[in-house]
């Protein structure tokens, strides 16, 4: 099967492809945005160790 | 009871879901591209619904997932409350915005079907509308646990809202043979024969397993951060950080 057949799924291609579409989207953000979210703990970490024993009174998102 | 105080502690479930990870996504990913591929190519087309009928193949697993999470972070909210386990409370808040995702991918995906199969994105039927409550409880979770500063009364407030807004998860289950409801009962149960083809089957199966896996994946990377950060006072995460700057 060709590509432009494959995605040509009828008469409900545009609903089709926009629920597979907008699935990807919030699977991507779910992996997009902890991996952030990771690297900014790690960035405060590291600094408050370099800051030494005082107190912290960051806070994390 | 003995498991759950070994891996209970922070430090022990921040090694192991680092062992882990890597299996879990690269077991999502396999079911994820398999069933994709069962789902788009291999699968027939519906002789009624031509090929609208494969959202199912996102719709459902999502929707399943809505509610599995909600109960895991109901559990995991009670825990915490009831034996004061800190690792129940990190689980349960970064079970939140998975089974978020999880419930918007379903309200959308199913109107996006709903369109062409039912003529109307939307309607205020019992599935629907309790569907929508549960997208509202994660969010009001989520906010309630932003609004509290220090973790462990952030944690009990919270853990209220969720134990309570468990009554909602047999009622979206139920809604479709309590209530008049445009929605169809399940296709699949337990106890029954399945009432789709094999064919239809299988992808929705490995779809459903993927999007498990994916939440798995994601509960320990989440919470891997989670607990750096309320643990970063004590001795191992100093020594953890210190020793990879």
């Amino acid at each position: 099967m060709s590509l432009p057949a494959f995605l040509q799924m009828g008469r409900f291609t545009v609903f089709i492809w926009s629920a597979y579409g907008f699935t990807a989207i919030v699977v991507v953000w779910n992996i997009v945005q902890p991996l952030i979210q990771r690297r900014k703990v790690w960035e405060r970490l590291r600094r408050n160790l370099d800051d030494g024993e005082e107190e912290i009174h960051e806070e994390a998102e | 009871m003995k498991l759950v105080h070994k891996y209970g502690a922070p430090k022990r479930f921040y090694e192991l879901a680092g062992t882990v990870v890597p299996w879990l996504a690269a077991l999502t990913t396999v079911l994820m591209v398999v069933g994709l591929y069962l789902g788009l190519f291999w699968a027939p087309r519906d002789y009624q619904q031509g090929n609208a009928y494969r959202i199912m193949f996102v719709h459902v697993p999502n929707a399943w997932m809505s509610m599995m999470a909600y109960v895991a972070m109901a559990v995991f909210a009670a825990a915490g409350y009831i034996w004061n386990m800190r690792l129940a409370d990190i689980l349960a808040k970064v079970t939140a915005p998975l089974g978020a995702s999880f419930t918007l991918t379903a309200l959308v995906t199913g109107s996006l079907w709903g369109k062409p199969m039912w003529g109307t994105y939307w309607v205020w039927d019992a599935r629907l509308t309790s569907e929508l409550i549960l997208f509202f409880l994660y969010v009001g979770y989520m906010a309630l646990q932003a609004s509290i500063d220090d973790a462990r009364r952030a944690a009990h407030a919270s853990a209220i809202l969720a134990i309570v807004g468990a009554v909602n998860v047999p009622i979206i289950h139920y809604s479709v043979y309590w209530w008049h409801t445009l929605h169809q009962p399940a296709s699949l149960t337990l106890t029954n024969q399945p009432k789709i083809y094999i064919t239809m089957l299988i992808p929705l199966i490995m779809m459903s397993l993927a999007f498990t896996f994916f939440y798995l994946t994601m509960l320990c990377v989440r919470a891997r951060s989670e607990i750096l950060w309320r643990e970063r006072n004590t001795d191992w995460v100093r020594k953890l950080v210190g020793s990879r700057t």
